[in-house]
């Protein structure tokens, strides 16, 4: 009964999103309508977006009803919700990493019609953004609302330690500096880990993210990339990451075990982010908006002295390094099984407007629209903007697959097993890209 | 005159019983055998592709392991204190409620709360650990580390509840039965295998059945803490199951997981039955 | 007049019982103490003894955003949550009594089969929960039964029911039955017998598993999460919301797991004070 529904419902809305372009375009009354907003809770957005209500209102005469769910929750609520044609929810949040999922399997409602008919200027918002966030497949599916980068954030005062300075010259004959390539990075990170070892601080070299499954994969990602220059699957969906330098990345983060702080194999963000903050670890990998989080908190050990740069990256020619950060965040969408979506749509332009982006820019909030970098203001508030906008021109992102919850899922437990040394690199790969191949056949291509 | 006519009553006393739990249990079932037989899709794993699955085998091992290792801990742990609770003449409320204190907190939090105890870098654990003794706690860092540390939660968590309910039992015992055993010039031992140890058999030997079925389920804890790492490690049964339902969106790829975690439980249950039914058909010994 | 065998036994037992409650309290102890600290207390390494309590967590908690707190959020609705949890929990576990309680003392009755049956009742709690949900949330929806209290209790009220019909079933009950025949021969009616003698008898058991029933609704996350919605979100499903991707919010954390304990605990004292264990330490004298 329940699955026989659910076929129905899936050819259902195939179908109807073949009509809601003729439809979107129809004159449907927005005064008066009430809409309900799902995103995820926790973040300072959404508590601007929520403050923002009210002035939306007035503006508009749209009544929105805001509701929050934790991030593990919130997917499975958007897909039962649409999927049994419920109609709860007319705004969504959708993660990058879903997009396609959610705009190949039908959930979403297609943007184009509405962009053009508001005159919304795309170019405003940064290529790699609407590239990772809204748009696939020449048509657009969302609208970016929040923009993450990968950085390095790493502790200046000991990098400018004359004792430490003189210590990693010693060793490895070079200076002491912010790691470039990741050699260096592990370099710095044995010699920090060997200097916590020796001289009974609480110090590691690096601190690493690896918890299955979302974790271990977006941090082997940004070496994956960078050191074989390739993505994941090849545009026939066939998986690319069992390649030698696949192999080679993954034993590089093998190599990383023995450096990094203990826990890695177990961390997630807040983890590593805390041992940071509490100045354990010399060098820390992570999502740029942590940031606010080390600048903001006045207790913290490490204040005033920490700094951020760009990810560290291979080595590609005499001058050139390839920094492959990557890129996450947020956007939102108007679900297919909405009845108002072009009151859906008010609400989406506005929280995605250049006005209020800027607002939210002044506040901290990392939003991927350039117009609201323009205030000088911002990089009071903000004084690393320069590393994150630099980062964001360079970001790759991650499969764009209807299956990305599964890769993503194969490949972390690969990298974690070949991190904690349960099998070797080479295996543990291959047995992700065989896995994927027989899964997912064809698979969904870029 | 009120006269119970005693199949009647049987039925009204069960039916309400039976029906409610069938609605909860049968029919969702019956769903997921639909969906790992049904033939044909891409998608769709049938029984025995699932249980030619080595994720699945080696998530089955696992969970075997873990059920060895923690079920027999908790009924020793269990029993022994529940009895203890259950003789003590004063102060058994407050002693009881302290001791099931893990069980008036959700395991999401359990898993959080353990989860900052055991971190290997700043986990008080690990601080007072190292001080006091110079040694490192290793937290859920390494396989090894976290699969013991998942039994030992889950010993924590389930060791209150086998408590409970040998208390309720031992609690139940007329204090009459225990005072003409002393007097009779029975050892505590003795005591404990005369008078109360028929009373709670049942009770413990349900238990048992209980938590091995409970263990089997497991999946709060792995899911708060280690999702399944590092490497496979924590990579349970359950866990298997809720990825492909829920993460996946692939309820017939769960199917087949699912069916072989109903196999196993079934058949555990079963031997479990025969097993009481042969132990438990003769109740002797004076003191009941 | 004791035997040093019994008096070592006895302290055995009390060493056991310190250190089953130490076991137990400890770690939800420092849990406790933590959601008193400020941020800076409660993840300062090595782990503060000496700090300056605050209630911060738990104002922010009840009531709105406390300020100048980066990480945080405006938590709504954790008194709404924990009241819902509540009233759920009762629901269920009356639901789960009044069911389950006649039903147990059929099975306790019963010689033959007895085994089977309640196999077949603990059988319904070895699905794991993560593949029964969606068929049930099926169920709900087409009952319209989703996001009500109703609903929820119904699906938690199953969870307790096997966990009462189990904890009567298996209690003792050769001499209740043959003080009851004996009543019957004695031509007390059904009625009476019932009252005065299976209930008081029972009583305890059916305590229990009413208790027992409370917890696991109380404690419940996911049928709450999918059969809950935008009225009905209990406590835990509130808890859990403290994971946000930027980390977890310990200090609300520990607030919300104390405040989860306290209630219960209220519950139990209050249950368990008066009549009952004092009923079973007497013994079986046919009035």
């Amino acid at each position: 009964m329940f699955t026989r529904t659910l076929y129905k419902t899936n050819v259902l809305l195939a179908l109807a999103l073949g009509c809601i372009p003729v439809l979107g375009s129809c004159n449907r009354a927005s005064e008066g309508a009430e809409i309900t907003v799902l995103y995820y809770a926790g973040v300072p957005l959404g508590q601007m977006m929520r403050e923002e209500i009210p002035a939306f209102t007035r503006a508009t005469g749209i009544r929105v009803t805001y509701r929050e769910l934790p991030y593990d929750a919130i997917r499975q609520r958007e897909i039962a919700s649409i999927t049994n044609r419920q109609g709860t929810y007319d705004v969504i949040f959708v993660d990058d990493v879903w997009m396609s999922e959610y705009a190949r399997k039908g959930y979403l409602v297609p943007l184009d019609s509405f962009v053009t008919a508001s005159k919304v200027d795309m170019n405003d918002f940064f290529e790699s953004a609407r590239r990772a966030e809204a748009e696939l497949d020449g048509r657009i599916w969302l609208m970016p609302q929040r923009a993450d980068v990968q950085v390095l954030f790493y502790r200046t005062d000991l990098f400018a330690d004359p004792q430490h300075r003189r210590g990693f010259q010693q060793r490895f004959g070079r200076e002491l500096r912010v790691p470039e390539t990741w050699e260096e990075y592990r370099e710095v990170a044995t010699y920090f880990t060997d200097y916590g070892k020796t001289s009974g601080q609480v110090l590691w070299g690096s601190g690493e993210t690896l918890k299955r499954p979302h974790f271990a994969f977006e941090f082997f990602a940004m070496r994956y990339w960078s050191m074989t220059g390739e993505q994941f699957f090849s545009d026939g969906g066939a998986p690319l990451f069992a390649s030698p330098g696949g192999i080679r990345a993954l034993e590089f983060m093998r190599s990383l075990a023995p450096v990094a702080a203990p826990g890695a194999a177990n961390w997630a963000h807040d983890e590593t982010v805390s041992a940071f903050s509490q100045g354990q670890l010399a060098m820390a990998p992570q999502w740029y908006d942590f940031y606010a989080t080390l600048h903001g908190d006045t207790t913290l050990p490490i204040r005033n002295r920490f700094g951020v740069a760009l990810v560290p990256g291979t080595r590609v020619g005499p001058d050139s390094v390839r920094r492959t950060p990557s890129i996450g965040g947020g956007s939102l969408g108007i679900a297919a099984d909405s009845r108002k979506t072009q009151a859906a749509w008010r609400f989406i332009e506005h929280m995605t407007g250049p006005e209020f982006m800027a607002r939210a820019a002044l506040r901290g909030v990392i939003v991927p629209r350039r117009s609201s970098y323009a205030d000088a203001r911002v990089r009071q508030q903000n004084p690393a903007v320069d590393v994150y906008l630099q980062s964001l021109e360079m970001a790759w992102f991650r499969p764009r697959l209807v299956d990305y919850a599964e890769i993503e899922a194969m490949i972390g437990r690969a990298v974690s097993r070949g991190f904690v040394g349960e099998a070797t690199p080479a295996a543990a790969l291959q047995e992700a890209a065989n896995e994927a191949r027989s899964k997912l056949g064809t698979g969904g291509g870029m | 005159m009120l006269h119970l006519r005693w199949r009647r009553w049987r039925v009204l006393a069960l039916a309400p019983a039976l029906l409610w739990l069938g609605a909860v249990s049968v029919y969702p079932l019956a769903v997921i055998v639909l969906q790992a037989l049904r033939p044909g899709t891409s998608r769709s794993i049938r029984l025995f592709e699932a249980i030619s699955d080595p994720h699945v085998v080696e998530a089955l091992g696992r969970t075997a392991r873990l059920v060895a290792i923690v079920v027999p801990i908790q009924l020793l742990v269990g029993v022994a204190v529940g009895t203890q609770i259950g003789l003590l003449q004063r102060g058994r409320t407050v002693v009881l409620v302290l001791v099931a204190l893990p069980m008036f907190v959700p395991p999401i939090a359990i898993g959080l709360m353990w989860r900052f105890l055991l971190e290997p870098t700043r986990g008080p654990i690990a601080s007072v650990s190292k001080s006091l003794f110079g040694l490192t706690v290793e937290g859920f860092s390494t396989t090894t580390s976290a699969f013991r540390n998942l039994a030992l939660i889950s010993i924590w968590q389930w060791s209150a509840f086998v408590a409970i309910v040998v208390a309720v039992a031992v609690a139940t015992t007329p204090r009459s039965l225990l005072d003409q055993a002393f007097l009779d010039g029975l050892t505590p031992a003795a005591r404990f295998r005369n008078v109360i140890w028929p009373r709670i058999r049942e009770s413990a030997l349900i238990l048992l059945l209980v938590q091995t079925l409970e263990t089997i389920r497991t999946f709060d804890l792995v899911y708060v803490l280690t999702q399944g790492g590092p490497g496979t490690a924590t990579e349970l049964l359950s866990f298997l199951v809720f990825e492909r339902a829920f993460q996946f969106n692939d309820p017939a790829g769960a199917a087949g997981a699912v069916m072989m975690m109903w196999g196993i439980s079934t058949t555990l249950m079963m031997v479990g039955l025969f097993v009481f039914r042969v132990r438990l058909s003769g109740r002797s010994t004076v003191y009941v | 007049m004791f035997s040093i065998r019994e008096r070592v036994s006895s302290a055995a037992g009390r060493m056991l019982l310190c250190a089953a409650v130490f076991w137990s309290v400890a770690p939800l102890g420092w849990f406790v103490i933590q959601s008193f600290k400020s941020r800076a207390d409660a993840l300062a390494v090595p782990p503060r003894v000496l700090f300056q309590p605050t209630l911060r967590n738990y104002i922010q908690l009840f009531g709105g955003t406390v300020p100048d707190d980066y990480t945080s959020s405006v938590t709504v609705g954790f008194p709404q949550a924990l009241g819902l949890s509540f009233l759920i929990a009762l629901l269920a576990a009356t639901l789960a009594v009044v069911v389950g309680s006649p039903a147990g003392y059929l099975i306790a009755r019963m010689r033959r089969r007895r085994w089977d049956l309640l196999g077949l009742i603990l059988g319904t709690r070895m699905l794991p929960v993560v593949v029964v949900v969606m068929p049930i949330l099926a169920m709900a929806i087409a009952a319209s039964l989703t996001d009500s209290v109703l609903g929820l209790a119904l699906v938690h009220g199953a969870l307790g029911l096997p966990l009462v019909i189990v904890v009567v079933a298996v209690q003792p009950i050769s001499v209740l039955e043959r003080l009851r025949e004996q009543a019957s021969l004695d031509g007390v009616s059904v009625a009476r017998q019932f009252a005065v003698l299976v209930v008081p008898a029972l009583f305890p058991a059916v305590l229990a598993g009413a208790m027992l029933a409370f917890l696991s609704s109380w404690n419940e996350f996911f049928f709450a999460l999918v059969l809950g919605g935008e009225q009905i979100r209990t406590a835990p499903v509130v808890l859990a919301g403290f994971q946000t991707l930027r980390g977890v919010q310990w200090g609300l954390v520990a607030a919300a797991s104390t405040a989860m304990i306290v209630p219960v605990v209220l519950v139990v004292f209050l249950l368990t004070r008066p009549m009952v264990w004092r009923s079973m330490t007497r013994t079986w004298v046919p009035r």
